[in-house]
């Protein structure tokens, strides 16, 4: 495949329908030569690839064929950077191989039995270091977690019945209406209930059935404590102050 | 002074990102294009004489070599340097070129043609890092979809680990974008190389053409980015994390220190890319871009250098790197902020953690380019499982062609044997599981709101 | 109750800057009112009116509200303590930080920020100073500033409260190294300067939004002689006058996102003798002809304009001979052609001496390229014109003799062209479905296959999504394009005539 370079290389994009890419495309080569380069990207046996290159101002692609396809160069074709060489594909449908559309066949995955044999990997990591779920202290763990959340409830002085404000500066005002644990919430532990201001929570202070506190439908909603912080966070637009006409 | 580092740029996208990178170091760093500082240059806060060491070989009458190889099986591309702009940059016997070009194939790269070449490329290596006086490590910036990229890129990682096992090597790598392949056989070669460079990199950071493509056409006023444009950008981001390594900072000052804050299990070292601002020039920079604001970017799946959606993951590792005229304070609002507004997932058992930095140096600015100059940036590396999806992608796509046995024998025909597909796939299918394993545990990602 | 307000004074809520433009009452409503001036535009209702009387005026439309005295403004800072507050707080109050915790035992690490704060808190060591949007409404004295940061070279106090020059001018005459000075979004009631001289060593100045007359921009631009880069964006400026104030030093100018109609309202600048780059994007430009040329000027920005033909390219080398850059997207002139066809026009039209567009370097091929598909455009045009009006043609193609001398003159092919070219681009086909049935027509080969397929649907009672085309050559057999393919038919099908044969679903 070495040949002499006579001129510089021009960046073209190569598109085929299983491909796209900007390659250098050298002015000296053959037809032939550029063909058999276009295999590996985009395929196609020589013999089956049509290749047209368009330009943005010719009104039609210029096909890239000749009779004697060894000895034309590409110099003789108007190539240009940023040009488009589009690759088609000459075969019958039947004779063409599906390699694009993944939904044909199932990912091939690993079986649970065969991952849990290796020894390189991250589950016997963990299981030799004892952590995540190998940790054998993981419940006391958590429980140490929860009790962060109470720590958290408590330095930042959240209480039933306290204004507040969810999501930081800009964040929603509402009432604190609950705290405590919400088991219909997976991962367990702590969790802040209020009533927002405006309708912008998830529901009426219920969850998975059982009720924590009551309001308005979309009113409600429970949060992580180090989301909230309790303080004078008087209702948006209630303050004469504001008044703006 | 730190210890030297040695950038590696194989195959044409490792050669074309160099180029692009090594245009932004000149600029931070007072040197004109053939090395030689600047006297008009006024010089990067934060920059000491030592500053230099790190990616530069000084050579006398102040002229600067940069301390990098670039190596294509390809002639052409190398040759490109060789008569180009930078001519007068590089050491001559540092721009390395084969005859026979690796033709997309891993095989080709890894065995038959790159084989022959290896033996001079790591002696190259060899005579650069006998003059250094404590070499880090290597940044290695390679595709894995072509061949030289991926097939030879893999080769010289093998034999830099058999060489220099306790030095760092980094890569910085293009990745098959989600939707379009480069090539056809790309599935094959990022498997293949994925599989044999997985044990020999500390920390890989994965770029894909797509995300970058999108990011170009969203922030800046490109129609059709070329692969130039997007270098650009990558390059942008690449000076942004390579910047604390050649300035004053205080996180990732030298080279292991991206694995040690990364990556809390070898296999698992694929971090993603967050950049903002992304701003074009024609915006202008009169707007100003509040510290938090450009936070707040980072965790849009916008800005970020893989196509996959973090919120449906679990973070193990995030890096914060700030730059420019950022004060501490702000960093610290922000990031109370960003965790106030959502619940944020992070792995609690994982050795590494959340960490942030500020380099005072400022990015910069290539004049009359499309990025506009900014007063700060901010660069997120995060380790996080939702770039599985990619591995997934890339997987399913090989397992379709696999079961054709498509394109197999172009790979037995330079000398490869069969069982290195399988392998190589088992290999990926166990990452998959790794990062599956790594979300395991009985906490769910939680949502901020019930 | 209203004490401590005045007109004029700014003042910000929240962060949002306000000029106060009325203190009273307001019709018949209850209590005393502010009238400000938001400089958020979005944040206006009005332009200073209630009820239909007007109470002050604004000098941006729809930017104004009443609200009320008692709302508490945001506290305000002097330069002094705005630097101290930003930069050394920190390192003044230690320990009142506390950690993020991200996870029952993770916590955001900070690392290094303590020297950074450290860094941060030498005042006296910063080069670099921004100080943008900190309220800052009064300075200190020379000798606290001078003291303080002596070495600052780049220093930003865009959008902050200052009402007078003067207070900036004390600023930098305390600062002698200062080089970059950024006050875009100020507002000021008095430009008059005590210390002429103070702003004497700045070489590049950004005003954006200072929405200053032209009066008042030279006695502005006056202070600053030594200035080589000005960034003047969002000034409403539509013209200048002869005798402008742009200070002779200028290399590069920026008046991006104003209101200049023409390239010729910026005639003026003709005599800048250093003047190289210019950018005028985000104007109403309708035109690039300029009664006196840009002598210096290599680099011109007009995207974001309303330049409407290709043709008004042609003046581009007369009012920019030394023009080697320039950047034009986003004009109405490329919305008639495709984004490749725009780009191949404009390099075309341009001057060789023209080597970057659009921040993309031409190359030489692509430039002849260009050309030549120029050269065999006008011909066409020419041919379509007939012969008694070639003249006046050719008129509107400036380079038209200068390229023939390049590259030939392009062949004429003269009558009806267009009705020619149909067709031979006509392909008779005969789609053969299942049962034996038989459809002839004539097909274009550049029709997309989509619609192909949609005619076939019709014709053979068929839905079109199910219908699968195979071009039936001598010897292989081609399936016309995929599910939603939009290329041209011509890509499978060779030669005048194709048998094709219909599969439905």
């Amino acid at each position: 495949m070495s040949i002499l370079q006579t001129s510089a290389d021009i960046n073209v994009l190569i598109n085929s329908d299983v491909s796209s890419s900007e390659r250098r495309v050298n002015p000296a080569w053959s037809i032939a030569q550029l063909k058999s380069k276009l295999l590996p990207i985009t395929g196609i046996p020589p013999s089956s690839q049509q290749l047209t290159l368009r330009l943005p101002h010719a009104p039609q692609p210029i096909p890239i064929a000749s009779n004697d396809e060894e000895a034309t160069q590409l110099s003789n074709f108007p190539l240009q950077p940023y040009a488009e060489i589009h690759v088609v594909d000459t075969r019958p449908a039947s004779a063409r191989l599906n390699l694009t559309d993944t939904s044909e066949i199932e990912k091939w995955e690993m079986p649970k039995e065969q991952y849990e044999k290796r020894t390189d990997s991250v589950r016997a990591w963990k299981e030799r270091n004892q952590l995540g779920r190998f940790d054998p202290q993981k419940e006391q763990k958590e429980a140490e977690a929860h009790e962060r959340l109470w720590r958290e409830v408590n330095r930042r002085g959240i209480q039933v019945g306290m204004r507040c404000r969810v999501g930081g500066e800009d964040g929603r005002r509402g009432t604190v209406r609950f705290v405590g644990e919400v088991p219909e919430i997976p991962n367990g532990g702590l969790w802040v209930g209020f009533e927002a201001d405006e309708p912008t929570g998830k529901n009426d202070g219920s969850v998975g059935g059982k009720s924590y506190f009551a309001c308005k439908p979309k009113h409600g909603s429970f949060v992580r404590p180090d989301r909230v912080e309790v303080g004078d966070f008087p209702e948006i637009g209630d303050l004469e102050d504001l008044e703006e006409m | 002074m730190r210890g030297e580092i040695l950038h590696l740029h194989i195959g044409q996208a490792g050669i074309q990102l160099g180029n692009s990178a090594w245009e932004l170091y000149l600029l931070e760093h007072g040197l004109k294009l053939d090395g030689r500082v600047d006297p008009d240059k006024v010089v990067a806060e934060g920059q000491d004489a030592g500053s230099f060491d790190t990616f530069f070989t000084e050579t006398g009458g102040s002229k600067y070599v940069p301390r990098s190889i670039f190596v294509d099986l390809d002639p052409s591309p190398v040759d490109e340097i060789r008569t180009g702009a930078y001519r007068q940059l590089f050491h001559p016997e540092l721009l390395i070129s084969g005859k026979e070009d690796a033709a997309n194939n891993y095989a080709r790269g890894h065995y038959t043609i790159g084989k022959e070449l290896a033996d001079s490329v790591i002696d190259r290596i060899r005579r650069v890092a006998d003059n250094c006086s404590s070499l880090q490590g290597f940044l290695v910036f390679h595709s894995f979809g072509g061949g030289t990229g991926s097939g030879f890129g893999a080769l010289l990682l093998e034999r830099l680990s058999a060489d220099y096992g306790k030095k760092s090597k980094l890569e910085f790598a293009v990745y098959p974008a989600p939707l379009v392949s480069t090539a056809i056989v790309e599935p094959y070669n990022a498997v293949l190389a994925t599989h044999s460079t997985i044990e020999n990199s500390d920390c890989t950071f994965l770029v894909d053409n797509e995300a970058v493509y999108d990011i170009c056409r969203r922030h800046l006023d490109i129609a059709r980015p070329s692969y130039e444009h997007l270098n650009q950008l990558i390059a942008q981001v690449v000076s942004s994390i390579t910047s604390s390594l050649r300035f004053d900072g205080a996180l990732n000052v030298d080279l292991n220190e991206f694995q040690t804050n990364l990556v809390p299990f070898p296999r698992i070292h694929y971090p993603l890319i967050s950049y903002a601002p992304v701003i074009s020039a024609a915006k202008s920079s009169h707007e100003s871009h509040k510290v938090s604001d450009l936070t707040f970017q980072c965790f849009e799946p916008t800005n970020q250098m893989v196509v996959c959606n973090p919120q449906q993951g679990k973070y193990m590792a995030v890096a914060l790197l700030y730059r420019g005229d950022v004060v501490p304070r702000d960093c610290t609002a922000a990031i109370a902020t960003l965790k106030a507004r959502a619940t944020f997932n992070l792995v609690d058992w994982c050795p590494t953690g959340f960490k942030v930095g500020i380099n005072y140096q400022k990015p910069a600015h290539i004049p009359g380019g499309e990025l506009a100059s900014v007063d700060r940036s901010v660069s997120m590396l995060s380790n996080t499982t939702a770039i599985a999806e990619a591995w997934a992608r890339l997987d399913h796509k090989f397992d379709l062609m696999y079961a054709k046995r498509a394109f197999v024998h172009w790979y037995v025909g330079e000398g490869m044997e069969e069982g290195e597909f399988s392998e190589a796939r088992e290999d990926l299918a166990a990452l998959e599981k790794d990062y599956e394993e790594v979300g395991a545990d009985s906490t769910d990602p939680e949502e901020a709101d019930y | 109750m209203i004490d401590g307000f005045r007109i004029n004074q700014r003042l910000s809520y929240d962060g949002a800057l306000c000029t106060v433009r009325y203190i009273g009452k307001v019709g018949e409503t209850k209590g005393e009112w502010l009238g400000v001036e938001w400089d958020d535009v979005l944040r206006g209702k009005h332009s200073g009116q209630h009820e239909g009387k007007k109470y002050f005026d604004c000098k941006i439309p729809n930017s104004a509200t009443f609200i009320r005295p008692t709302r508490k403004p945001d506290a305000s800072l002097s330069f002094i303590e705005a630097l101290r507050r930003k930069y050394t707080t920190e390192s003044d109050a230690p320990g009142i930080h506390y950690e993020i915790s991200l996870s029952a035992s993770k916590v955001v690490e900070e690392v290094g920020f303590e020297k950074i704060i450290q860094k941060l808190s030498q005042l006296a060591e910063l080069k670099i100073i921004l100080l943008d949007g900190l309220r800052i409404d009064r300075v200190d004295s020379v000798d606290l500033i001078r003291a303080t940061c002596p070495n600052i070279e780049e220093l930003d106090i865009s959008r902050n409260r200052f009402e007078r020059l003067d207070d900036i001018a004390l600023v930098c005459s305390a600062l002698p190294k200062l080089r970059s000075l950024r006050i875009s979004g100020n507002r000021f009631n008095s430009l008059s300067v005590s210390n002429p001289a103070a702003f004497a060593h700045i070489t590049s100045l950004e005003i954006a939004n200072l929405l200053l007359n032209w009066e008042e921009l030279s006695t502005l631009l006056s202070l600053f002689p030594s200035l080589t880069t000005l960034i003047a964006p969002h000034n409403n400026l539509s013209s200048i006058p002869p005798q402008h104030p742009f200070p002779s030093s200028l290399t590069q100018l920026d008046l991006s996102y104003n209101l200049f109609p023409m390239l010729s309202t910026l005639s003026p600048l003709s005599s800048l003798p250093h003047l190289k780059t210019l950018i005028v994007s985000h104007n109403l430009l309708t035109s690039l002809s300029s009664p006196v040329p840009f002598p210096h000027l290599t680099r011109l920005d007009v995207a974001y304009n309303l330049i409407p033909t290709f043709q008004s390219l042609d003046i581009l080398l007369s009012s920019t001979p030394s023009l080697s850059s320039l950047r034009i997207g986003h004009n109405p002139l490329l919305s008639s052609v495709t984004h490749d066809e725009a780009h191949m026009l404009t390099i075309a039209r341009l001057p060789p001496s023209i080597k970057i567009l659009n921040h993309s370097t031409i190359t030489p091929k692509e430039r002849e390229n260009a050309e030549i598909w120029y050269l065999s455009r006008i011909a066409r045009e020419v041919a379509g014109a007939g012969d008694s009006r070639r003249a006046e043609v050719l008129a509107g193609h400036r380079r038209w003799e200068e390229l023939c001398a390049l590259h030939g003159e392009p062949t004429v092919t003269e009558g009806k062209e267009e009705e020619k070219l149909l067709r031979n681009r006509l392909v008779k086909m005969v789609f053969v479905g299942a049962e034996g049935m038989e459809v002839a027509r004539k097909v274009p080969r550049d029709m997309p296959v989509s619609t192909l397929r949609g005619c076939v649907g019709r014709w053979f009672g068929a839905d079109p999504l199910g219908v699968r085309m195979v071009w039936v050559g001598e010897e292989e057999e081609v399936q016309l394009g995929g599910a939603e393919d939009t290329r041209e038919v011509g890509i499978w099908v060779e030669g005048r005539k194709a048998r094709i044969r219909v599969e439905c679903a």
